[in-house]
């Protein structure tokens, strides 16, 4: 039976215009000594998330204890637009500090941890290196960097697959058919994120390491153009040193959604197992022993899709 | 704008309210009645964009999300239709407590319309009913998702490890589907229903079809004032491509500025 748990909805930040929900246990000194956890959009996607990802999330950790609130950011799901001026950078720093804020005045945490998906991930790590509150960040699908291993899997895959080829085929007789019909964009609109120089995101993570944050970086199967199998992150950051706060997590299962519930529940898992990390991060005598946090989910251990 | 649960303590139902922000302000509320799985995530933004209009035109109106949808109670696994039926009695008796008013009109879109179209059928408080690209056979709206699934998910990667997806373990298109709820929308037609308590029924589609014919014929039968119009482009329902795109107010503009008009058409 699932433990008893309590939800509240919220309106706050400056113009009270933020709408989120705060999840946490029913009896509030199982809280004791959790950071609070704050979920961040993906995308235009509101507060609950992809296959209600995020609320999940947030009841299967608030069973466990850590207070949680999603939110939305201005002009998504039910917060209003910004009239201000502020970048979209800004706007997001600076309403993740109202939502850290909200969930200091309604549950007295002071020090948090970020989680999210996609640009949520993205937004997780941002915020996580500007803001000394935050002692976790768990990013599913963020950041990642090829490496030779990724290139010889992906091309491997590609050149073996009928079924690549055949749509390959298929996106050069659409292409040449539509350039015969004098069209002018044979090409479909393609979303593809940016990330920052590698050397970047390594000298982030060297600081937020030195400062106690916990890491968490869970990828998806689905995130294949960018993360193809587990140890990618390992190679990819040789040069860091994990300093026993990096975990690493590959479903090699999953799509970038996690449609299927049984891989929602294997995600829901691995972040359970990793969060306790950040209790009390501080106090923790451990810093420095651990040199790498294997993965914590069993079942995400296998390197390369078997298919 | 208030966002808040509502509800019994062992179901409870997240919504929103949106006082009216013109004078007069109307008679009749509004309950808006959203679809559930991926087409909930989708139609998220421009129901709360309905809603504002709505609110800007002096209604009340009440957003609010199914137990084991959403925000409200509930993973889901224990959701059935008849629940369902009675979350929209929850909401439309909340509102009615919330603003004073005495009478509500109802929009549903898909799934929620026909729920919503059921739920009115057992009432006497229900000015219009306004149902966007309405569900009327249950079991083709199953046929059809559980199909959506399955090619989405063929087209996602990594390939599925098995020719067919298990939608009693793994849910569709992320909305788990209960073997009870299977069996309930699989008996479910709009075509059934012998009663409505609602003084009017608006169809509104994004395109023709035959089910929106039948079902315009059915409500020819019954004792209430109904009409069907096509409002142009709507949700792509069938589009694999759209599962994971929100729909934007701008997009569909016609369809919800119809919605809305017909919502706070009144006998006054």
């Amino acid at each position: 039976m699932s433990a008893p748990l309590k939800e509240k909805a919220m309106l706050f930040g400056r113009t009270r215009s933020l709408v989120g929900v705060l999840t946490e246990p029913a009896r509030n000194a199982e809280s004791r000594g959790k950071p609070g956890v704050i979920l961040l959009n993906s995308g235009l996607l509101h507060r609950v998330g992809p296959s209600r990802m995020y609320v999940a999330l947030a009841r299967a950790l608030a069973a466990d204890g850590f207070p949680v609130l999603r939110f939305d950011f201005s002009g998504i799901g039910d917060s209003e637009s910004r009239r201000d001026a502020l970048s979209g950078d800004e706007s997001t720093l600076e309403e993740a500090r109202d939502a850290m804020d909200a969930l200091t005045a309604a549950r007295g945490v002071r020090r948090f941890i970020l989680m999210g998906l996609c640009s949520g991930a993205d937004n997780a790590f941002q915020i996580a290196r500007a803001d000394e509150r935050v002692v976790g960040a768990a990013m599913i699908d963020g950041y990642a960097y090829r490496t030779i291993g990724f290139h010889w899997r992906y091309w491997s895959e590609r050149l073996a697959s009928g079924r690549r080829w055949k749509r390959l085929l298929q996106r050069v007789v659409r292409r040449a058919s539509h350039a015969a019909s004098g069209g002018s964009n044979p090409a479909e609109p393609m979303y593809v994120r940016a990330f920052p120089a590698k050397e970047r995101v390594i000298a982030d993570c060297r600081t937020m390491i030195a400062r106690g944050v916990e890491l968490c970086f869970l990828y998806s199967a689905g995130q294949y153009q960018y993360y193809n199998y587990r140890r990618q992150f390992d190679h990819a950051f040789r040069r860091l040193d994990y300093a026993g706060r990096v975990t690493v997590t590959y479903f090699p299962d999953a799509n970038h959604t996690f449609t299927r519930r049984s891989h929602l529940e294997e995600l829901v898992s691995a972040v359970r197992a990793w969060a306790p990390r950040t209790i009390e991060v501080s106090e923790r005598p451990d810093a420095g022993v651990d040199p790498v946090v294997r993965p914590v989910a069993q079942k995400a251990l296998a390197d390369v899709p078997a298919s | 704008m208030n966002p808040f649960y509502f509800g019994r303590s062992q179901r409870p139902l997240f919504g929103i309210y949106h006082p009216p922000h013109a004078r007069p302000v109307r008679k009749t509320g509004v309950v808006l009645c959203p679809p559930i799985g991926h087409e909930y995530a989708r139609t998220h933004r421009v129901l709360r964009h309905l809603a504002l209009s709505l609110a800007d035109a002096g209604c009340h109106v009440m957003r609010f999300d199914w137990y084991g949808v959403g925000d409200s109670g509930g993973d889901g696994s224990d959701v059935d239709l008849p629940g369902w039926i009675a979350d929209v009695g929850t909401a439309i008796e909340e509102l009615k407590d919330t603003s004073g008013i005495t009478r509500v009109s109802l929009v549903g879109v898909r799934l929620g319309a026909a729920i919503a179209m059921s739920a009115a059928a057992k009432r006497r408080d229900v000015e219009n009913v306004v149902l966007w690209d309405p569900i009327v056979r249950g079991s083709t709206y199953l046929s059809d998702v559980i199909a959506l699934n399955e090619q989405f998910l063929r087209n996602e990667y990594p390939p599925p490890r098995s020719r067919s997806e298990n939608p009693e373990r793994d849910g569709v298109l992320g909305q788990p589907l209960p073997a009870t709820l299977r069996d309930q929308l699989a008996a479910f037609s709009l075509t059934s229903l012998t009663t409505c308590g609602a003084r009017a029924v608006h169809v509104v589609a994004s395109a023709p079809h035959s089910h929106f014919d039948e079902l315009s014929a059915h409500l020819a039968t019954l004792p209430v004032r109904s009409t069907c119009q096509v409002l142009g482009r709507g949700g792509d329902w069938d589009a694999v491509d759209r599962i994971v795109s929100a729909l934007l107010p701008q997009q569909i503009q016609p369809m919800l500025q119809g919605m809305a008009e017909l919502a706070m058409a009144e006998a006054e």
